[in-house]
């Protein structure tokens, strides 16, 4: 079985009194798409930082190709393609000086796919990079992460602040390409829609603690929606095994919950209720269910 | 908050309230030290001739930096920041006139600057009893923040005309204020010096308001419609012909290579081209008959004394880009697939080749003096050995260059502002505690002269330990090899060797050995290899944070 490209244990990270990573651990297999979600400020770009070595790991440990990106800074980011979420390129730069410039870090620059790329995304290399607009600036961003056709690729909210087009093409294409040529790409975002589309392994991280780390496949087969329907109005929310989230009243709930459907069936069954509709929630169903667990869900949780 | 007017007013509040009172207090602490030093160190007596000369010119010279400081604050709270040095798209957003916008900023400005003039000279005048102008200072302080920033407003969207304006309009302002308001009186005597006729004096500061005003609303009209005033064609003309001089075509040989060129590129010619333009400077000033009889001690004094800037300049070399003047490294150099010692050798040598071609244009400078034998004619107790003297000077310049622009460097390389402030504020109260001890007499002339050796003696261990400490940190860290260790050490003994000669050689014979000096200098001496440890560990810190 080949190592994980990433592999992150107990990690824990605090500035001042606020708690930025709670004991986080993670692994990512190679190969993959894995997709950490979270809401703006709950410890994405600080996780990705501590991947590039810019955070140095205080409690726990990580380990990026079997190497400390702090201890080795050549051997792991030689290794890695990363587009910033603010883009920081510097401004002054054409966007050749910039494709020369970043060419000499990287033995394995591909001049004739960095070329592609620039025709594709429809950039004049003659152009500052100061007058980009904001999609161009992420695509200039993108080329320089592809072209030496990193072992892994790290993008952080990729699609922020994107057009919708530019999105589909970024996204779609890049990563999954990238990862068929059994390349690793890591990517973070508060867009779930497009997290689902594009990974394989999904990580949802909530106030610095990672709530759900499994395969995209896994997560949607355990998850569902279920509206239940009962005899007698109910004056408080119906009590399920791994129930996530319930809104509703009286008569008829729907409830989001993470377990096997016999069990749940089951569960209503017993409390008297019917199940009228059953579904599989979206991604984003469940990240909004597990970030916004209702009172009641998380008692039961 | 019902009216435009009490809206605009209460943001400028909030956006200076925190500097005016340390801008008022720092000048006015000053200023009260310039009083009293003096008088207290010539042992003069109070308000004497020569000590209302002294304070006079003195405070002028403190109008002008609280000018500056006080400008500064004031323009970098007027600008979007992060841009350009105009107003922020959220003020343009705003339903308001540009007339109104900027006649408030106006306003706001003349006053919060008048205001903080009146009170530092008026607080003077209480405290020391002379009669210190005060409204004349005040009116010209304004005009020139105003004009200043009129200016900027009207040149927004080129930044090389505001670099120019920069350079040229504030000077062409003092001069022209100053021939007609102060050059008269300082020079003379303090009843004159506010004697100026008051009710031309403040017709001439509302017309130079007015027509600033109108060059302002010009400038951030066109700006607030995207039509900022632009050297662009000009540039872009130039490029389409001479581009490719300037662009590298060729592949870097290393990573290193690639990274030099990016610290080069942002920084390395800011020196160098300043040296270029005093040199052209003291040329022009020589053919206009100006500057005749003292070009040669200007030049020479520009060429021992650049030193001085070096400071600032490794300042400017360790920050993250010269435009956004960030300390903390960003994502873009941090996640260079380099070590912190490559990383950080390539921002050393950088600046290294920036003190090389400044040098090298000072030395060019010089040799038509050289060529002329101005050197034979070198003031002071060494004129017989005018060019081992002029060399010793000039490697002496180089190696200080070198340990301040290093040092800078280091400094801003942690990303940390503290380590700047906390060791600037110690020295900084040193400084004028021993000066006030002094001033007031509290030290004799033997206690001052021991204090000062034990000084000496602390700073030299001080380094020397520190750097040995430095060292072993970054040997530890594996951020330096025992190659890097080594030759540091013999570099350091090689430059103790020829500061222990030249001392001997030019000190000695006119003053009794002082082992605390030579103590000091050789602790110093260590400082000049220090960078070669500090950058790596000052960059690892501000790194892996």
């Amino acid at each position: 079985m080949r190592e994980n490209v990433v592999e992150v244990q107990g990690l824990t990270r605090r500035f001042g009194a606020k708690t930025a990573l709670d004991n986080v651990s993670l692994g990512v297999r190679p190969g993959i798409v894995f997709g950490l979600v979270g809401e703006n400020g709950a410890g994405k770009t600080t996780f990705i930082k501590h991947l590039l070595g810019l955070l140095r790991a205080k409690t726990g440990s990580v380990r990026v190709f079997g190497l400390d990106p702090v201890r080795d800074p050549v051997g792991v980011l030689g290794r890695i393609g990363y587009l910033s979420e603010e883009r920081d390129l510097p401004d002054w730069m054409r966007i050749h000086e910039l494709l020369n410039y970043t060419q000499a870090f990287f033995p394995k620059w591909d001049e004739a796919y960095a070329r592609e790329l620039l025709e594709t995304f429809a950039l004049d290399s003659r152009q500052k990079i100061k007058t980009l607009s904001r999609g161009q600036r992420a695509q200039t961003g993108l080329l320089v992460a592809l072209a030496h056709r990193p072992d892994l690729l790290l993008l952080d909210e990729p699609s922020s602040g994107l057009d919708p087009v530019v999105r589909r093409d970024i996204l779609g294409a890049i990563i999954r390409t990238v990862a068929d040529e059994g390349r690793t790409v890591f990517f973070s975002s508060h867009l779930l829609e497009e997290v689902e589309r594009v990974t394989d392994d999904v990580g949802m991280i909530h106030a610095g603690r990672l709530v759900l780390n499994a395969p995209l496949d896994q997560i949607k087969a355990s998850h569902h929606r279920l509206t239940l329907r009962f005899r007698t109005s109910q004056a408080a929310p119906p009590r399920l095994p791994g129930i996530l989230f319930c809104e509703g009243a009286g008569l008829e709930w729907t409830v989001l919950c993470d377990g096997a459907l016999d069990v749940l069936r089951a569960a209503a069954e017993k409390q008297g209720a019917r199940i009228v509709e059953e579904g599989t929630p979206t991604l984003e169903e469940i990240f909004v269910a597990r970030v916004k667990q209702t009172p009641s869900a998380r008692k039961e949780a | 908050m019902r009216s435009i007017g009490r809206a605009l007013t209460w943001e400028f509040w909030r956006q200076y309230q925190w500097g005016f009172f340390p801008i008022f207090s720092w000048n006015t602490f000053l200023l009260f030290w310039i009083w009293l030093i003096p008088y207290k160190i010539s042992g003069g007596a109070e308000n004497s001739p020569r000590h209302i000369e002294m304070v006079t010119g003195w405070y002028a010279f403190y109008l002008y930096a609280a000018l500056f400081s006080c400008g500064a604050v004031l323009l970098s709270g007027f600008v979007d920041k992060r841009k350009r040095m105009t107003f922020s798209v959220r003020h343009y957003a705003l339903p308001v006139r540009t007339s109104v916008l900027i006649a408030w900023q106006m306003v706001c400005a003349t006053i919060f600057m008048f205001m903080s003039v009146l009170a530092m000279a008026g607080f003077f005048r209480l405290v020391t009893g002379l009669s210190f102008p005060v409204l004349v200072p005040a009116l010209f302080c304004s005009a020139v923040l105003v004009w200043t920033t009129a200016g900027l407003w009207f040149l927004v969207g080129s930044q090389v005309l505001t670099l120019l304006f920069f350079a040229v309009v504030p000077l062409l302002l003092i001069w022209g204020f100053g021939g007609i308001f102060f050059r008269e009186t300082w020079q003379s005597e303090m009843g004159t010096f506010g004697k100026a006729p008051l009710p031309v004096l403040f017709l001439l500061f509302l017309i130079s308001l007015l027509a600033a005003y109108l060059i302002g609303v010009v400038g951030a009209a066109r700006d607030r419609r995207g039509d900022a005033f632009s050297l662009m064609p000009i540039r872009e003309w130039f490029l389409e012909r001479f581009g490719t001089l300037r662009v590298r075509q060729k592949r870097f040989s290393s990573p290193v290579a690639a990274q030099f060129w990016f610290e080069w590129r942002q920084k390395g010619l800011i020196m160098p081209i300043i040296a270029v333009a005093v040199h052209a400077g003291i040329i022009v000033f020589i053919l206009v008959g100006v500057m005749v009889g003292d070009a040669f001690d200007t030049v020479l004094g520009f060429s021992f004394f650049q030193w001085f800037v070096w400071f600032h300049a490794g300042l400017l070399f360790g920050m993250r880009d010269t435009y956004s003047g960030k300390w903390e490294h960003g994502a873009f150099t941090a996640t260079r697939p380099l070590n912190n010692r490559d990383l950080s050798f390539a921002i050393l040598k950088a600046g290294g080749a920036s003190i090389a071609v400044t040098f090298a244009v000072c030395v060019l400078a010089l040799l038509p003096w050289v060529v002329m034998g101005s050197l034979e004619h070198l003031p002071g107790k060494h004129a017989a050995h005018p060019y081992l003297l002029a060399f010793g000077y000039l490697c002496g310049a180089l190696l200080l260059s070198w340990t301040l622009m290093a040092l800078g460097a280091c400094i801003t390389l942690t990303g940390r502002k503290s380590v700047l402030v906390i060791p600037l504020t110690v020295l900084s109260a040193f400084v004028v505690g021993m000066m006030t001890l002094t001033a007031f007499g509290v030290l004799s002339a033997g206690t001052r002269k021991t204090l000062f050796e034990a000084f000496e003696i602390i700073i030299a261990l001080g380094c020397f330990l520190g750097v040995l400490a430095a060292f072993r940190a970054a040997y530890r860290k594996q951020l330096i090899g025992k190659g890097l260790v080594l030759l540091p050490a013999g570099l350091w003994l090689i430059l103790v060797v020829c500061a222990a000669s030249l001392y001997v050689r030019f000190h000695v014979p006119l003053e009794p050995v002082s082992v605390s000096l030579l103590l000091f200098l050789i602790g110093l001496m260590a400082l000049s290899v220090a960078p070669l440890a500090l950058a790596p560990l000052a960059l690892s810190w501000n790194r892996h944070r």
